[in-house]
């Protein structure tokens, strides 16, 4: 197996859901961080073997956003691209199937990335009128017509709301905040906790964005249409206060409920992209070859837990790194940076707890989500993968430090995924 | 044959153009010989024909090498020969189709007209664009298009000279099918030949049409060109007027002719001509150009952009200050919104070429294969940015100035691959402007500018080589223009005379109208480098009250309200004194002309570029009337 090197990223601006980016679609915003991605580092093009966008919503108008992405960032025809779903992981799966293409020699280069305009969600009908529409076009006669029509009702008229429908379980008829409150009850974890979990979210982000750091992840936006330079993420709150995250009422569950808006996830539209090579490729092309994903695991469980899918994950691929013998095992306390994607504080708080319980180890508070997560910079479901791997590689290069880092995200419908990455 | 073989195919006879020694089938004298020849073949009578072409276009109009020069009699008998063999095919009993592919212009057009059937490949364009030769239709066109397809359609065709897409020929009924590729062109038009009896027409009442398509058509025209300096749309429409009732083919013959051996006609022949000969100077198709990149996002920067983006370049839009970059941005957007509003651009194309800019705030540039900078006009703002792209790319990579005022050479010196590097001259605003003159330095490698003039071909523009000197051609020869223009300004003469005058001589613009366009402070600039002698008090006192023109609401002019008059702040005497007028107006006229002509002559004479490429860039790049002669005959090239 080849020697896997993460060479570089970007991603555009984290912009809450309905704000700036929400005339862009999917694929605009895919292509803008790809293109950027390939101007940043010098590529022609030529050189890459495969094109992987993780996404969740799936537009329509785009079918295999993936190409539609390669081809409007200037890629060459020739140049193939397919787009990977596993819910809000998706962006992280398009890192581990860059991983495998080209562990196992099938690319040498590969853009890697995830992609979600959660403004751009569509609504949907339902299939009363489905049926209706679709008689409708079937039927030959007037007298068909009238027949079908007669079935109408102004009821049917009223739509699907997408967003909300792909956050529902459709096994356990929970929606994710609900998985979020069943964690806090059984794990004891109270609204005060949670928010100030989320007040520490927006602190760092504030701190973040403040000393310029996340500028060497973030391109600018410039959108001629409305006359606006996005540079800096929309979404954490500066001078966000306790008193103001109290003040918000629970979100999923009206009595005794501590989930809410406040510290959840946003709704958010972004893109990120990472440029994933074999070692000897990295080399060749001039590349450095400092960072090296070290492997990946996705694992399942319940899907009323699915908040601790993180530890499901990271528990089978620090087993899977252990087998590879004395010197490639690590441990959770070696990591020198660890990224716990932000679905919901409580989710998180839960997952701490358990790699406690389980023996695990610990993670160091000022190891964590070091500049904020999904709670203040918002959780465009299938880009955040992408992102918290980003976020990791520039943190080990920004502060120059070597070592191991892990980067891990819970998955509605009971799952987890987990990366770690290395820096020598 | 030379030019059309014949042979039989199913009961019908195939015809395919295909002229030797020739990338296009041009309609030559033995075109129409050939053509003769073959309507009156005995062994073919009663067998319908099809007519195809072997080239990349079907035909390619008339011969325009062959019309400059050309004396009246000449050509009357030229275009009474084309109409004698063209009726003659008018009026054969049996089916004619042309199989229609690519382009299919001017009087290949009218070739189809001819036949009685016409078939056309969906990517064909048909079009009489003769008026923008300064003639019009003359093989029949603008007797038989009318009768086919209506006054109205027929009307706008001919006068605008814009071509139509096949889709469009379809719907108006210029032709009877579409075939969908090349391949299939020849199956159907020889299932359309063998068809029995003859295709049957709808009659079109373009008397009746005449009494409304007319004279809205004129009213349109005259607001958009000058009668005096462009009378061919104007004489086609009154031909179509004139032979609404009842065709007229003498009088076509006869206004063709009339206006074919005009001056004006003669010298657009001349552009046309000049710029066919310039453009087979460069490289056909850039070998290696792919991928561009554009540093400085002024007006200049974003219309270079455009024009590369457009043409099918990535292009990586380099801007230090993100609020100018934006901007740009938004021009960009702004053209390519025009292009599809005006249906120039499909949708999903303008999008696919806007899709190609990227806008970037730092110097990220090192794929490129062409770097165009366009920062503003200082050695050493342009040293800086030069040499940091010079360390940024690889040693292949172009790297081009676009400057109109410093020496390329100087440049090229400060630099470590001055093989590499030359001056890129576009023009403002830099989506109209056809002309780029191209500075090779002395150091400059042919390959790099060949490679460059392939790529301005690409953009649609036309290259001219100029040796590198002050103003090059366009400004250097502006420069002496602007020079005398100011000295009647500083004689407090109202700039509105010497505008007009310059306007009615043919120039787009008058001196001080393209002045206060320009902006003040740039001509100050540019006065100063190309003429470093000459006074500019004027401009400099301008400058200093912030009279920089249009942009900032005054200049020459007042520009606050709609209409424009001249700035009360510069004191100018709102009227000549009525006695010495005419003399002082001809006066004027007559030095302003002379500073174009004279210092175009003195240029020519100085080698830095050849006479024909300094023609054409006064043409293309200073808006010289093309009906007048820059150089007096006698030093004509």
């Amino acid at each position: 197996m080849k020697k896997v090197v993460l060479v570089g990223g970007v991603r555009t601006p984290y912009v809450k859901a309905g704000g700036v980016f929400k005339d862009l679609t999917a694929d605009d915003l895919g292509t803008l961080a790809v293109r950027e991605l390939l101007h940043r580092h010098n590529v022609k093009g030529n050189e890459v073997g495969e094109v992987i966008i993780g996404n969740g919503a799936q537009p329509a108008e785009a079918a295999n956003v993936s190409r539609v992405i390669a081809l409007r960032a200037g890629l060459p025809k020739s140049v193939s691209a397919y787009t990977v779903h596993r819910n809000c992981a998706s962006g992280l799966q398009a890192v581990a199937d860059a991983y495998d293409k080209v562990a196992l020699g099938h690319a040498d280069v590969v853009v890697a990335g995830g992609v979600e305009s959660m403004s751009n969600v569509p609504f949907l009908y339902g299939k009363e009128l489905k049926n209706i529409v679709a008689g409708m076009m079937a039927a030959k006669t007037l007298s068909q017509k009238a027949k079908i029509m007669r079935g109408m009702r102004p009821r049917f008229l009223k739509p699907v709301i997408g967003l909300l429908a792909g956050f529902t379980d459709p096994l356990i008829g929970m929606n994710m905040g609900q998985t979020a409150e069943f964690l806090a009850d059984t794990y004891g974890l109270g609204r005060k906790e949670q928010d100030e979990f989320a007040l520490k979210s927006h602190q760092r982000a504030e701190a973040a964005i403040v000393s310029g750091r996340l500028k060497h992840e973030i391109m600018s936006v410039f959108l001629s249409t409305e006359n606006r330079i996005i540079g800096a993420d929309i979404g954490p709150r500066f001078g966000q206060t306790t008193e103001a995250l109290a003040r918000l009422k629970p979100a999923f569950r009206k009595e005794h409920g501590t989930v809410t808006a406040g510290n959840s996830s946003q709704i958010t539209d972004g893109a990120a992209a990472v440029l994933v090579m074999s070692e000897d490729a990295a080399k060749a092309l001039g590349f450095a070859t400092d960072i090296v994903i070290r492997g990946y695991a996705f694992a399942g469980c319940e899907p009323k837990i699915m908040g601790l899918g993180p530890v499901y994950a990271t528990q089978k691929l620090l087993l899977r790194l252990a087998s590879g013998g004395p010197r490639a095992g690590v441990k959770l306390s070696d990591m020198r940076f660890v990224e716990i994607n932000e679905a919901f504080a409580v989710q998180v708080l839960a997952c701490l707890k358990v790699f406690a319980k389980e023996g695990m180890g610990e993670i160091d508070d000022d190891r964590l989500n070091v500049n904020g997560g999904a709670i203040a910079l918002g959780h465009p479901v299938g880009s955040s993968g992408t992102r918290i791997v980003l976020t990791l590689m520039n943190e080990l290069r920004l502060k120059d430090v070597s070592g191991p880092a892990l980067a891990t995200l819970c998955i509605g419908g009971g799952q987890g995924g987990a990366v770690v990455i290395e820096r020598r | 044959m030379s030019y059309i073989q014949a042979e039989e195919k199913e009961g019908v006879v195939v015809c395919t153009f295909d002229r030797e020694d020739s990338s296009q089938n041009v309609l030559t004298e033995e075109f129409f010989a050939e053509l003769e020849h073959l309507l009156f073949n005995g062994s073919y009578y009663g067998m319908p024909l099809v007519f195809i072409s072997a080239k990349k276009d079907f035909l390619a109009g008339a011969d325009v090498e062959r019309m400059a020069g050309i004396s009246f009699k000449e050509a009357k008998r030229l275009v009474a020969k084309a109409h004698e063999v063209f009726a003659r095919l008018e009026n054969r009993a049996t089916r004619t189709v042309a199989a229609i592919h690519g382009q299919c212009l001017g009087g290949g057009l009218e070739f189809a007209l001819a036949c009685n059937m016409r078939i056309a490949t969906e990517e064909s364009r048909l079009g009489l664009p003769e008026v923008k030769l300064g003639i019009i239709p003359g093989f029949g066109g603008s007797q038989r298009l009318p009768r086919l397809i209506g006054l109205s359609q027929a009307t706008q065709m001919i006068v605008s000279g814009h071509g139509i897409d096949a889709k469009k020929a379809k719907r108006v009924g210029l032709i009877d099918e579409t075939a969908p590729s090349r391949s299939m062109l020849l199956e159907r038009a020889l299932a359309a030949a063998s068809k029995l009896g003859m295709p049957r027409r709808k009659r079109r009442m373009i008397w009746l049409e005449k009494f409304y398509v007319i004279p809205a058509a004129g009213k349109k025209l005259v607001q958009k060109a000058n009668p005096n300096h462009y009378p061919a749309p104007f004489r086609a429409l009154d031909v179509l007027a004139k032979s609404a009732r009842k065709s007229d083919y003498q009088m076509e013959q006869a206004t063709v002719c009339d206006l074919l051996v005009s001056s004006g006609t003669q010298n657009l022949i001349r552009l046309f001509s000049l710029t066919s000969r310039a453009k087979k100077k460069w490289l056909d198709e850039p070998r290696a150009v792919k991928r561009t990149a554009v540093i400085g996002a002024g007006a200049m920067g974003s219309g270079i952009a455009y024009a590369l983006s457009r043409a099918g370049f990535s292009v990586r839009l380099i801007e230090k200050d993100e609020k100018k970059l934006l901007s740009a941005m938004q021009i960009i957007q702004g053209l390519y919104r025009k292009d599809v509003g005006r249906k120039r651009l499909a949708e999903h194309e303008a999008k696919q070429s806007f899709d190609r800019i990227s806008p970037s705030s730092e110097l990220t540039i090192g794929s490129a294969d062409l770097v165009i900078e366009a920062v503003f006009e200082d050695y050493a703002a342009k040293e800086k940015v030069l040499k940091a792209v010079e360390a940024n790319v690889s040693p292949e990579t172009i790297i081009a100035t676009n400057t109109s005022s410093l020496s390329v050479q100087k440049l090229a010196e400060m630099l470590e691959r001055p093989q590499r590097f030359l001056g890129m001259h576009f023009f403002n605003p830099v989506e109209k402007m056809p002309l780029v003159e191209i500075v090779p330095s002395e150091l400059t490698g042919e390959d790099a500018a060949q490679e460059v003039g392939a790529v301005v071909k690409r953009l649609g523009k036309v290259p001219v080589r100029v040796k590198d000197s002050p103003g090059f051609i366009v400004n250097r020869v502006l420069a002496t223009y602007f020079f005398v223009a100011l000295c009647y300004a500083r004689e407090k003469i109202n700039p509105e005379v010497a505008d007009r005058l310059m306007r009615d001589y043919g120039m787009p613009m008058g001196p001080f109208e393209l002045a206060d366009q320009v902006g003040v402070d740039i001509l100050l600039h540019a006065q100063r480098s190309i003429l470093p002698r000459a006074s500019a008090k004027l401009l400099e006192e301008m400058v200093a009250k912030n009279f920089l023109g249009k942009k900032t609401g005054r200049g020459f002019y007042d520009w606050t309200s709609a209409k424009r008059s001249p700035n009360p702040e510069m004191g100018f005497n709102a009227r000549l004194p009525r006695k010495t007028r005419p003399r002082i107006e001809k006066f004027m006229r007559e030095t302003l002309e002379a500073s174009l002509t004279a210092t175009a002559e003195q240029l020519a004479g100085s080698g830095i570029a050849s006479a024909e490429d300094i023609e054409l860039a006064m043409l293309l790049g200073a808006g010289f009337p093309p009906f007048r002669r820059l150089f007096s005959s006698k030093q004509a090239p």
